[in-house]
């Protein structure tokens, strides 16, 4: 079968949650979390999404699982260009007939239309790994229980099954398993482990399905720094061995750079600047991903700034300016950032996309 | 060598202090012996369970039972063992001579007091300032701090703020009355990078202006790295290495000290070209027992000896080194 080298297609998704007002009234504020995002992702690759707490990193992650319900977009996962393309040709034909089919294929292959029942089951290729592994394991369950609760729920394995199954994942995440020993992990509780392995038995959970993505929410920035190596080569090797995509979610730049292939920079709610890592790394452009740099503090990186242009802090979600949101903390603002918002744009190789008014100002006369 | 030219401000010398629990006792610090001297930044780095709270308690006097600070532990703060004043003398000292700020700023603030009256408590008790003038000198301290309107913000309370400037207030209430000793207690781990930066740049700029000494508390090596002049790396209640930062960075004695230094990614490093240095083992908990080295279950480069006999602390030149393998 002809699958597609995307993954996951991500196409304006936009989240907001409502504030109460208190008694009956609604409140027509809202938080706007998600601002219009688009992106893509391909097979066996990882993404990394970098940003400021409450920049929506992990209303994302938690939105393209469908945890939080999408206000709006669509999201394609593991579908094949030719029903994607078929839908785009439906939906633009006039027709009612047309019109009454474009209906019906949306609802089997967009995510976000998917009906409760194949939610259930196409969900099942998605897989979540928490930032803090004390929060994420249910200190009263057994750690062969908590490894294989997502087949058992989805009635993958049989209870019989449950001992066979956890052993080989706890063996894949580096875990002595010592199956029939009194001091079998089997059957410890989360307690008995150190951070580190904690967070190795979430991945093996996380891997129990044999997932196609796995959305790994900040999974290293509760551990201490001689473990989180550990942790990341193990996340590389599982990738390389089971074929898993992964969006990786860090505020750590070093890590993200390291762990991904492209890199998403979130700022409000928006994607602001998305390429290849590499690229990003070597070629920031927004003005946002430059301050980031500048203030991330790295092992070799030479005299740090300590006060860059940096007054003012991050926008409420609230009231969303109308134009560039990172318009009162930027360094190179001009009149126009003020009421228009830049649209994220080509610029560079390889895809290197940016939000930015002033980025596209000095590109565009000096290439031509 | 320099170091002794300049003026001691604060002395520990064999610091043990330790839990008593109903089964067991775990010493969280072990005969810690350092010095802090005047206009420095001090970092004292470790991973969970090394101890570096502890010590920054320990110098407050603010172990509660089960702990215990041993009898032969010393704290020379002005010629005098600071352990051995009573509660009075030591509330003296404390938010007046020595400060602290900590991690997490939102809950370090009592959320029913203005933000003000808070910072103009130090004041009010040690200075004998009264309530107005104490008001009008938070709002100047909060100027001093970088928060902007801040005669509207002294009447805020803690919940109005953001994180970022909770910190930059709890700084302000700590610098009130200008203190000899600033401990930080990892001010910076709840705080964006942004915002951590901004805090750095603070602490910075007034550890130049008032020629406080600072003691910074910190799990991130990266962090120091252009920030602390010298550097204590702790290890399971121990010190392993001391240092100017430069030397340290450039040249670690220590296994441990290189191996962090290799095992986090550093700028430019790819996972297809580059696979991270990995430390085996788990970060030890202070109640684990080990015998000999306290790095040897995890240390490359661990020969026999290490197993059996602790090395000492060794002085050479400006560093002190606890390895066998530095002793020759």
């Amino acid at each position: 079968m002809q699958k597609n080298d995307k993954i996951l297609i991500v196409k304006d998704l936009v989240k907001s949650f409502p504030l109460k007002a208190g008694g009956f009234s609604e409140s027509s504020d809202k938080i706007h979390a998600l601002n219009s995002v688009s992106f893509s992702l391909d097979r066996n690759t990882t993404l990394g999404v970098v940003g400021e707490s409450g920049c929506g990193k992990t209303t994302l992650a938690k939105t393209i699982l469908r945890i939080h319900e999408p206000d709006n977009g669509t999201l394609f996962f593991d579908i094949q260009d030719k029903q994607i393309e078929m839908l785009n040709y439906l939906e633009s034909e006039k027709e009612a007939g047309a019109q009454a089919e474009g209906k019906r294929l949306r609802k089997s292959i967009d995510f976000f239309s998917y009906p409760r029942k194949q939610l259930k089951k196409e969900r099942i290729k998605m897989q979540y790994i928490f930032q803090d592994p004390y929060m994420s394991l249910n200190p009263k369950m057994e750690i062969k229980d908590i490894i294989t609760e997502p087949l058992v729920q989805n009635r993958i394995i049989k209870k019989s099954e449950i001992e066979k199954k956890a052993a080989e994942l706890l063996d894949i995440v580096g875990i002595p398993s010592g199956i029939n020993g009194v001091s079998s992990s089997l059957s410890k509780y989360p307690h008995e482990f150190s951070g580190g392995q904690r967070q190795r038995i979430s991945i093996a959970r996380s891997i129990s399905t044999n997932p196609k993505l796995v959305i790994c929410d900040e999974p290293v920035s509760s551990l201490d720094v001689s473990i989180q190596s550990q942790i990341l080569n193990l996340l590389i090797d599982i990738q390389r061995e089971f074929n898993i995509t992964y969006l990786f979610i860090a505020h750590n730049l070093s890590v993200v750079f390291y762990m991904s292939d492209s890199v998403a920079v979130m700022y409000t709610g928006r994607i602001v600047e998305y390429g290849k890592s590499r690229e990003i790394y070597k070629n920031p452009r927004h003005p946002y991903t430059q301050l980031l740099m500048s203030v991330v503090p790295e092992i070799g990186k030479g005299k740090m700034v300590f006060k860059q242009s940096i007054d003012g802090e991050v926008p409420g979600l609230i009231h969303m300016p109308s134009g560039c949101s990172f318009y009162p903390r930027c360094r190179f603002r001009m009149d126009i950032c003020r009421y228009e918002n830049p649209p994220l744009e080509i610029s560079g190789n390889d895809n290197h996309t940016c939000a930015c008014h002033y980025v596209k100002k000095v590109q565009s006369p000096s290439s031509s | 060598m320099e170091n002794e030219l300049r003026e001691k401000i604060l002395e520990v010398k064999n610091l043990t202090t330790s839990f008593h629990l109903i089964k067991s006792s775990i010493t969280a610090v072990e005969n810690l012996s350092f010095s802090l001297y005047r206009n420095e930044i001090l970092a004292v780095v470790g991973e969970s369970g090394s101890g570096k709270s502890v010590t920054n308690y320990s110098i407050m006097n603010l172990i509660e039972p089960p702990g215990r600070i041993s009898d032969e532990s010393e704290i020379i703060f002005e010629d005098k063992n600071i352990l051995k004043l009573n509660e009075k003398e030591m509330s003296w000292i404390r938010g007046n001579r020595i400060s602290m700020i900590f991690q997490e700023p939102s809950s370090s603030f009592n959320q029913l007091f203005r933000i003000g009256s808070q910072i103009g408590e130090n004041l009010r008790i040690h200075n004998k300032t009264d309530k107005k003038n104490a008001l009008k000198k938070a709002e100047i301290l909060l100027e001093k701090v970088h928060i902007p309107n801040p005669s509207n913000r002294v009447l805020d309370y803690p919940f109005q703020m953001s994180g970022g400037m909770l910190q930059r207030a709890m700084i302000a209430q700590a610098l009130a009355c200008s203190p000899d000793i600033l401990l930080a207690d990892e001010p910076t781990t709840a705080l964006d990078v942004t915002t951590q930066a901004q805090i750095l740049g603070l602490i910075y700029e007034k550890t130049k202006e008032t020629g406080m000494s600072v003691i910074f508390v910190t799990h991130d090596l990266a962090l120091i790295e252009n920030f602390a002049d010298r550097i204590i790396i702790l290890y399971n209640g121990r010190i392993m290495e001391s240092g100017r930062t430069e030397e340290i960075f450039s040249n670690p004695s220590h296994p441990y000290t290189g191996d962090l230094l290799k095992a986090v990614p550093v700028p430019g490093v790819f996972k297809d070209t580059d696979r991270l240095f990995t430390i085996r083992g788990k970060v030890p908990s202070p109640e684990d027992k080990i015998s000999g080295c306290r790095y040897s279950p995890r240390c490359d480069r661990c020969f026999e000896r290490c197993l059996k006999e602790e090395p000492e602390l060794l002085t050479q030149g400006n560093k002190q080194v606890r390895c066998h393998l530095a002793e020759k």
